[in-house]
């Protein structure tokens, strides 16, 4: 699914990469814990989270995650965006909370990730 | 590298070519125009340096403290003044895509000890000082100015010829700098990506390094992170000056944890990076003495 569906479903806003809306988005992790967004290893990532620390930013630069999405109206500062423009990676937001976010994206199809081991 | 290349047009030439880009330092320890006097003075005392950029919250830098300002403040009993008010202002400053000839006439200018790097917007990107130049200038004539420029920061694992396949990259990891946590694990990322290891293992070794190098900032006081890259395996190891680990398996628990509220609001301290480093490692080994620090050595074979 391209992140521009994406973005309409989950009802966000764009704030670093509209010129990045047609990347493909296979796998969505949702969470506010770093350390089990980082036991995730997939290809074409979206990365759902409340957290809109720098270190969420360092956290998807590691695992090359796609795009962040920071749900419940969350907005990143401009350290966070900052480090996001030198990544190149996509960040958007939406006022609705995690739970529905993951809910409209898992009933539009997009299944989670397996983590390793299960 | 003959001798010859020792001259004084070699050295010409590199302080040309080489700009501030190449090098500055980027792990730039800096603080708020808010904070306290006294706080500038323990953080020189602690690291051993001489001055620290001062940036807002949009990373604009707005001024420098140096000792000299320090003493100022010791003098007039001024250590609980915000920095703001004792700091230099009056900046001399310089651009990354500047030379490294352009640094070396500023330096000899205003004989200040350092140099802020910025960008066009004002934005602290690093901090340059003559030493950063001698040590360049030095490693560039050991080894000749035909090396790739990226790889200038890595060293071959051995003299050797025939082991020049081996890679070593060797990073600081300042404890407690949470504002750049992560930038040692960028770098080796970096070059894993330049050597063209695949993505499954440069996203394994990401994970490892970026797990032990939190660890290190928020217990730690200071550590290291040195990878070395063989053809066969990728080798990390990550010690630290700190605590110690008391009870190496129950820290190695999913859950266990002794991070600070702090630390969790990072989205980090809940007890999963040694777990996490185990679930992604090949191999890993942990050696610790209460009181002294942490050796943490993980294998990833290729």
């Amino acid at each position: 699914m391209k992140l521009r569906d994406i973005k309409e479903i989950t009802k966000s806003e764009v704030i670093l990469g509209k010129d990045k809306l047609d990347l493909e988005i296979s796998v969505v992790c949702g969470a506010d814990l770093m350390s089990d967004v980082l036991t995730f290893s997939a290809e074409n990532t979206l990365l759902l989270t409340g957290l809109t620390k720098p270190q969420v930013i360092r956290t998807a630069e590691m695992l090359e995650l796609s795009a962040i999405i920071f749900v419940r109206g969350k907005k990143p500062n401009e350290q966070t965006v900052q480090l996001a423009k030198e990544s190149g990676i996509p960040l958007l937001y939406t006022e609705k909370p995690l739970y529905e976010t993951c809910g409209r994206l898992y009933e539009a199809g997009l299944k989670s990730d397996k983590l390793k081991g299960e | 590298m003959q001798n010859s290349s020792l001259n004084f047009e070699f050295i010409e030439k590199l302080s040309t070519d080489l700009t501030v880009h190449d090098i500055m330092t980027n792990d730039v320890i800096t603080l708020k125009p808010d904070n306290k006097v006294k706080n500038a003075k323990e953080i020189m005392r602690l690291r051993k340096i001489s001055g620290i950029p001062i940036i807002n919250n949009s990373g604009e830098l707005k001024g420098i403290i140096s000792i000299d300002d320090i003493i100022r403040g010791l003098e007039e009993n001024r250590l609980n003044d915000e920095l703001r008010v004792l700091m230099s202002t009056e900046l001399i400053t310089i651009h990354p895509d500047d030379s490294v000839a352009d640094a070396l006439r500023k330096f000899k200018k205003y004989k200040y000890g350092r140099l802020p790097v910025i960008d066009k917007d004002n934005l602290l990107l690093g901090i340059v000082t003559p030493g950063d130049i001698t040590r360049k200038l030095l490693e560039e004539v050991e080894r000749g100015s035909e090396d790739d420029e990226f790889f200038l920061q890595i060293k071959p694992l051995d003299k050797n010829e025939e082991d020049k396949d081996n890679i070593q990259i060797e990073v600081e990891i300042e404890g407690g700098d949470f504002n750049n946590s992560g930038q040692a694990s960028s770098k080796v990322k970096r070059v894993l990506k330049e050597l063209g290891v695949d993505s499954v293992n440069i996203r394994k070794a990401a994970i490892v390094t970026y797990e032990a190098e939190m660890n290190v900032v928020i217990h730690a006081r200071q550590g290291r992170l040195i990878a070395e890259i063989t053809p066969e395996l990728i080798k990390i190891i990550v010690e630290d000056e700190g605590p110690g680990i008391e009870d190496i398996d129950l820290a190695m628990q999913p859950g266990y944890s002794t991070a600070s509220e702090h630390v969790r609001e990072l989205g980090f301290g809940a007890g999963m990076g040694l777990a996490n480093i185990e679930q992604w490692a090949d191999d890993l080994h942990l050696e610790s003495e209460v009181g002294k620090g942490t050796k943490l050595e993980a294998k990833i074979y290729l």
